[in-house]
């Protein structure tokens, strides 16, 4: 088998020639690999076949929807990480294997939404993209996501591409997320080869890493932390180089500030994390010895990114101090209140197969003992890879930790696997390319069978992988799109809800405060420029339209009360039908009809929309309506 | 004579893209390939070249030319923001035509101390197996593509919408005088549907077919209290389809 050269061995970055344990790589690719690239881009494109063919099925309401799911995510996983893992590949390859998987992922990505954004976050970036588009410039109100108006990285790169192309938003944006997300994986290449000098581990950790719960679904959607993500490992992987190389120190500084910049532009929430992660990282080296002489330059980093951070946020964003405090402090209120918390594992909807429950718990003493296992592997390693690997430990038992503790812990915890996956991957990596020593040595008498090794690291990357997907987002009821869940993201988005929002975006005035369930409050704020108010109280619990709905109405300057009658019907999988949902628990029923109708039936309102299924009414009237 | 190197290429096809992309005769799908090619390849590759160091190897190469092809598009829309025209096609463009050439510029001045030289790699030996499996998986891909485009959500609900907007700046109902009526049929064929206005003072009728996705509206006096339609799937029956209102007192 000949092999397609498409990237140069070189001396600086991926491509460059491991330390000794990869030296034999290509003695050892000449007499034993037996796959090469075009193989392997032809396993990734059946496997990509297989799962857009279990989305189209589940669209279409045919069968063996799932099994295709399962089997084309399987064989893209399997392959990528068996050959990314086996000695005999060559450096070249599992590069060329990792960017090839970050593609299949966008591609997929695209696949389950193929014609239009349907998740939240992304309808809340289309209505930033919108607006720039519409009045060619920045900063405009997004009511939506107001704190995004301060950040717009992701909507001038996505603008640029819609403008000097034919492509329309929904094109440009997904090209963007991409184009993002296999930078991404290319940027944890190179930061993960920098700290291991390995290019074996750092392809299977960046493998890994792209298997984490928000790495195919969350990390690819157009969003501003696909965006900024590239750029927050890139910081880190240029902080380093400043650090430890004389070479081209000043060009390595002068990159990582770039690269904040473009992240302090982009995402306030990448931007508080690269500079965390990079003070952290300066911190965990002045503890070692080995490392010391790095910290003061990665702290000179760290402070250099949070001071041009605060040039941006100081005269653009000022309020994000406001977003910032407010999440934080709910976080920290629960760490420190601990003990008064009430432990327990978040209650799943009925119908979770075993599979889901039980692969998600699973996974996290697996996670932890791997993690373990590669501290104890690696006491030998560079001590920066070393740290990286203690890092894993504690991000990851923090993480953790968050998520048992704090409420809706569920939300933090996964944008941090986000960011603890850098070092996770690295972790878990490392502990299984030490179960997987090249065969070089190996005699063909000895009893040590690496083959069975291998077999026992891939079940094992194969259960993470597994964990990874069911932990993540979408959840289980909606990971194959088509059926409609009402109050569910992405699937409670339809073309019932979408059309009322267009008919609202075309007739009624940008700004206009109004109540909504879950989706209506996405859909009317991101397509139609209404102003959403996030808790309802108990303006959908009561029989009749009372005195208190009145003054609730009033006090919030409402204009308009959506209602989905469907919520008499079905029940939210999540448990909630608002946002803020006094009601809200698993397994609930519906609301009752009367608590719905109640609408219809007060004089003084008005029905101003009436699509079956959605009513829409102004409350705005005579004798009996809120402002009579 | 200097000897041209490939980064003068890029400064060259930088300006022959700009001319394609901005000039007004030029076919609207040539300008946009022209822009595409301008904004996301050229100032990438001429950005890269300036500022990577000139050992590395070719995938940070790559890595590097599409990090500033990004970060490029994201500091361009806050430049271009500082200007009257903000961001338009010609904005963007201009601006990527002027940071391809800046790049050129630099490394021109770097060329005295370590030139950038983008080599073509070695020219690949492909076999006709290597080569059957990499037409194999484009034919895959395109089945995958194909297949995603065409499918259709059959969860998708039937309906119709119905509305009536007070026609106003702030759409108050409040002493409304006109109103938007309108009907969308989301129905899965064309429909008749018959639709009732009752303004407490007159009764209005119409009949109206509509497609799927096809809308009607008209314009429609309020000149009662309540002003009420209703929309019948085919001729009047007890139940009205679909019925809204407006309280203009």
């Amino acid at each position: 088998m000949k092999h397609i050269e498409v990237a140069e061995p070189s001396s600086g970055g991926v491509g460059v020639e491991d330390r000794e344990r990869d030296a034999g790589t290509s003695d050892t690719v000449r007499r034993g690999g037996r796959i090469g690239i075009p193989d392997a881009v032809l396993v990734v494109a059946t496997a990509v076949l297989l799962v857009a063919l279990a989305y189209s099925r589940s669209r279409e309401g045919l069968s063996f929807a799932a099994p295709l799911f399962w089997t084309g995510q399987l064989i893209l996983f399997g392959f990528v990480f068996f050959r990314a893992l086996n000695p005999t590949t060559s450096p070249r390859e599992r590069t060329v294997l990792v960017l090839l998987y970050a593609c299949a992922q966008s591609v997929l990505r695209w696949a389950y939404s193929p014609h239009d954004f349907g998740f939240s976050d992304e309808l809340q970036h289309l209505r930033a993209l919108d607006n720039v588009l519409t009045t060619h410039r920045l900063f405009s109100m997004n009511y939506s996501l107001p704190v995004s108006r301060g950040y717009p990285g992701l909507e001038n790169v996505t603008a640029e591409l819609a403008q000097v192309s034919s492509l329309g938003p929904f094109g440009s944006g997904v090209l963007i997320a991409s184009a993002a997300h296999i930078l991404l994986a290319g940027c944890v290449l190179l930061l993960l080869h920098e700290v291991s000098q390995s290019s074996r581990l750092a392809c299977v950790g960046t493998v890994l890493y792209l298997a984490n719960p928000h790495a195919a679904y969350f990390d690819t959607s157009f969003i501003y932390q696909t965006l900024a993500l590239p750029f927050l490992v890139l910081a880190i992987f240029l902080a380093i180089r400043f650090a430890r190389h004389e070479q081209h120190r000043y060009l390595s500084f002068a990159g990582c500030l770039a690269c904040f910049a473009i992240i302090a532009i982009t995402h306030h929430v990448t931007s508080f994390a690269a500079i965390g992660l990079l003070a952290i990282i300066a911190l965990g080296t002045s503890l070692f010895r080995a490392s010391r002489n790095l910290a003061w330059r990665l702290a000179l980093c760290a402070v250099a990114g949070a001071a041009v951070y605060v040039c941006w946020v100081l005269p653009v964003a000022p309020y994000t101090f406001d977003y910032f405090r407010i999440h934080t402090g709910y976080i920290i209120h629960d760490l420190i209140h601990w003990r008064e918390i009430k432990l327990s594992l978040p209650k799943l909807p009925p119908g979770t197969p075993w599979f889901d429950r039980i692969l998600g718990p699973a996974s996290v003493p697996l996670t932890l003992g791997l993690i373990i296992l590669s501290i104890r592997l690696t006491r030998r390693r560079p001590p920066l890879e070393r740290y990286f690997i203690w890092l894993a430990l504690v991000s990851y038992a923090g993480a953790v930790a968050t998520r048992v503790i704090v409420k809706n812990g569920g939300e933090f915890a996964g944008r941090a696997f986000t960011f603890t996956a850098l070092f996770t991957g690295l972790a878990i990596g490392a502990a299984l390319v030490s179960l997987t020593p090249f065969p070089a040595s190996r005699h063909h008498s000895s009893p040590d069978r690496p083959e069975r090794r291998l077999i026992a690291a891939m079940a094992v990357a194969v259960v993470i992988f597994l964990a990874g997907i069911t932990t993540g987002v979408p959840a289980w009821w909606q990971r194959l799109p088509g059926p409609f869940w009402i109050d569910s993201n992405p699937s409670g988005v339809d073309a019932v809800g979408t059309s009322e929002a267009e008919w609202a975006g075309k007739y009624l005035k940008p700004g206009t405060r109004y109540f909504g369930d879950v989706t209506s409050l996405t859909l009317l704020s991101s397509l139609a420029e209404l102003d959403p108010i996030f808790d309802p109280k108990d303006l959908y619990y009561t029989e009749r339209f009372t005195p208190e709905n009145a003054e609730l109405i009033r006090a919030q300057s409402a204009i308009y009360v959506d209602v989905d009658m469907r919520m008499s019907q079905e029940s939210p999988m999540t448990g909630a039908y608002f946002w803020t949902d006094m009601g809200a628990y698993v397994g609930r029923p519906p609301l009752p009809v009367q608590y719905l109708v109640k609408f219809d039936n007060q004089p003084g309102l008005s029905l101003i929309y009436d699509s079956g299924y959605g009513h829409f009414l102004d409350m705005r009237g005579g004798r009996g309506s809120p402002y009579g | 004579m200097a000897r041209l190197r490939t980064i003068d290429l890029v400064a060259l096809a930088a300006l022959a893209c700009y001319g394609l992309a901005v000039l007004p005769d030029v076919p609207g799908a040539v300008s946009h390939i022209a822009g595409s090619v301008l904004c996301f390849v050229l100032a990438g590759v001429a950005l890269a070249s300036a500022i990577l160091p000139t050992d590395v190897g070719s995938a940070t190469r790559y890595l590097g030319m599409a990090a500033c092809s990004l970060s490029a598009g994201v500091v361009g829309g806050v430049i271009l923001n500082l200007f009257p025209s903000g961001l338009d096609n010609f904005a963007w463009v201009t601006f990527a035509l002027a940071a391809t050439l800046v790049g050129w510029g630099v490394v021109r001045v770097r060329g005295a101390s370590g030139p950038v030289e983008w080599k073509r790699p070695a020219s690949p030996r492909i076999s006709w197996a290597s080569s059957a499996k990499i037409v194999a998986s484009v034919v895959i891909l395109a089945a995958a593509i194909g297949i995603t485009l065409s499918s259709k959500n059959v969860h998708e609900k039937q309906f119709t919408e119905l509305w009536l907007v007070p026609d106003s700046p702030s759409n108050s109902p409040l002493h409304a005088t006109r109103a938007v009526l309108g009907i969308k049929s989301h129905e899965s064929e064309t429909e008749d549907f018959t639709i009732v206005l009752d303004t407490s003072k007159q009764t209005m009728r119409t009949h109206v077919t509509l497609a799927p996705n096809e809308v009607w509206t008209q314009v429609v006096p309020v000149d009662g209290p309540k002003t009420t339609a209703s929309v019948y799937r085919g001729g009047i029956t007890d139940q009205p389809y679909r019925t809204v209102w407006i309280n203009s007192e």
